[in-house]
């Protein structure tokens, strides 16, 4: 955020301040990249120390991880779980928006709605959503459809919270300015409501997709055949535990992904949304 | 589209009528809290009319009403001679918050005015653009087009709202406050802008200030609201200008009965005895 906006500052500013900004931000970076190395020392510890009462942990290092991480990616194993599960995440995710947006522009504008519907929601919300999973295969068979149904239910509290937020943080005197400029009720929705609510909604959006990608592995942990999740299962049933690694390694990276993602639509659209 | 199509010989057609409004406050059917009681006002083309009042009185709660965003209790506004149920399009208002949209630009803030389906005539995009930037350019921030809301001060945001109102050409302004964060030489230039474009376009303009000076300056007439139950307490025609285009010159005594009367608020009645009104006027003639 600070960055999008000190970007937009007058030529005069940016001088003044982009010398110190940088050497911060290269300085955050380098420390980024220590962590991330004292993060791979552990691990490679952690597999030594084991192997000698555990045998297997020789084969779960650093090491045979990456390896088998760069051959199955060069080989294209991995091509088809990864477009199963992201397909899953952006899947559910858009469910859930058009269902969340919807619910939270009706509890956002209504007190009535709010009073109503927030002791449920509030329950709801607190429910796991994988305890649903007996109840979700049973309606919806075994298949993609459960873990279709898990993971929007997932998404949709946070993406329907933000956007109530947002309907609630809307300036009432902007309604008022669009109205007096000439807008109907559509014109209205469309310049004011929508763009007034987007950053508050990509918020809510990021959190979901932060939420989804955690629960999407023990989603496709269930009668599902292809995924990350079941990628687990198969290696460990294989014993290939290098490939079990490798597989812990990429969810890692994917999650940053998406989220950087999620975090760069939020400062490309929503940043100066609800200053 | 009928009525007043002789804006520019000065007729006697008022643009823009009020009648015995009563204006306040419902929430839920009930009354919440009453304004300003039996107001009466006719602006006349080529007039500007400064509205003074202390804090409260019912200044931007009236603007909102004759602009048609908001109901009267009681009482009608006529805009053109007609009804006014809905927004005019060529009614301007600048309301007292700068009202900037904070995810457009200051140059996109502008141009929202002028795409509203709503508007008679709709413009390419390039017109549009055109537009904007002269409107800018008048208000001298022709080089902020490219800021975004959060980047400007007080006083350049009053004047984008300025400018996106001015964009629109509109024949009646309704302006309330809008050069209360002004230094004093931008806000002499926005006088002397408002005034050249009420007597270039033939524009009509109701000014609400707390600026003694800049109603003395501006204004054709003068109206004072107040007392309680508030209510239109005075009202002043001032000596006609020789040049339309420019500011008054203030006279002191007229200054000094103004700030007598605004300075009565709060007791029970503001009046100005008008005898006493018409002897300054005459000197002041
Ligand atoms: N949305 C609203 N709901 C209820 N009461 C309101 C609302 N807006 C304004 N009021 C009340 O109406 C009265 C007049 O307000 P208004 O804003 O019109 O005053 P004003 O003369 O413009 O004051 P100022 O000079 O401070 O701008 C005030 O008592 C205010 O509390
Ligand atoms: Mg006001």
């Amino acid at each position: 955020m600070s960055a999008a906006g000190s970007a937009a500052l007058p030529a005069d500013v940016a001088p003044l301040s982009a010398a110190p900004a940088l050497r911060r931000m290269l300085g955050a970076l380098c420390l980024r990249v220590a962590g991330l190395l004292v993060l791979l020392a552990l691990w490679e510890l952690a597999a030594r120390g084991l192997a000698g009462t555990i045998p297997i942990a020789g084969q779960m290092g650093p090491g045979p991880a990456f390896g088998s991480l760069w051959s199955l990616l060069a080989g294209g194993h991995f091509t088809a779980d990864i477009i199963a599960s992201l397909r899953r995440v952006l899947l559910s995710l858009a469910i859930a928006l058009a269902a969340g947006i919807v619910i939270g522009v009706a509890v956002g504008l209504s007190r009535l709605a709010d009073d109503f519907t927030s002791g449920a929601f509030q329950f709801l919300r607190m429910i796991s959503p994988l305890s649903w999973m007996p109840i979700a295969v049973m309606v919806f068979g075994i298949g993609d459809a459960p873990v279709y149904f898990l993971l929007a239910i997932t998404a949709v509290w946070p993406i329907v919270l933000g956007t109530a937020a947002g309907v609630r943080a809307l300036d009432p005197q902007w309604l008022l300015l669009v109205r007096s400029l000439g807008a109907n009720r559509r014109e209205a929705l469309r310049h004011v409501v929508l763009p007034g609510i987007l950053g508050h909604i990509l918020t809510g959006g990021r959190v979901a997709i932060g939420m989804v990608w955690i629960l999407l592995i023990p989603c496709e942990m269930l009668g599902v055949s292809s995924g990350l999740g079941y990628f687990i299962l198969d290696s460990r049933d294989r014993l290939a535990w290098s490939e079990l690694m490798a597989a812990i390694v990429l969810i890692g990276v994917l999650g940053l992904l998406l989220d950087g993602a999620a975090q760069w639509l939020r400062a490309c659209f929503g940043a100066t949304s609800n200053s | 589209m009928s009525v007043v199509t002789d804006i520019g010989t000065g007729g006697a057609t008022a643009v823009l009528e009020a009648r015995r409004l009563g204006l306040g406050y419902r929430r839920r059917g009930r009354l919440l809290r009453e304004v300003l009681h039996d107001f009466s006002l006719q602006l006349q083309p080529r007039e500007i009319i400064a509205i003074l009042g202390p804090s409260g009185v019912g200044k931007s709660t009236l603007l909102r009403v004759l602009a048609g965003l908001q109901p009267p209790l009681a009482g009608e506004v006529e805009t053109f001679g007609r009804a006014t149920r809905r927004p005019h399009p060529d009614v301007g208002v600048v309301f007292q918050d700068p009202s900037l949209l904070p995810w457009r630009s200051v140059h996109d803030n502008v141009v929202l005015g002028l795409g509203f389906a709503s508007r008679g005539s709709r413009h390419d995009a390039a017109v549009q653009a055109a537009r904007a930037h002269a409107a800018l350019d008048e208000v001298g921030l022709a080089g902020a087009a490219g800021l975004l809301p959060a980047e400007l001060s007080g006083g350049m945001a009053q004047r984008v709202s300025l400018a996106r109102c001015l964009a629109r050409q509109p024949r009646i302004l309704l302006l309330d406050e809008p050069f209360a964060a002004l230094d004093a030489a931008s806000r002499a230039g926005m006088q002397a802008l408002l005034r050249r474009v009420v007597a270039g376009h033939g524009a009509a303009a109701l000014l609400v200030t707390h600026d003694i000076d800049e109603a003395l300056k501006l204004a054709d007439r003068v109206i004072l609201l107040g007392g309680s139950p508030a209510r239109l307490t005075g009202s002043w025609k001032l000596p006609i200008a020789t040049d339309p285009a420019a500011l008054r010159p203030v006279s002191p005594a007229l200054r000094a009965m103004l700030l007598a009367a605004l300075g009565d608020f709060g007791t029970a009645s503001a009046d100005v005895p008008a005898d006493a009104a018409q002897a300054i006027l005459r000197e002041v003639a």
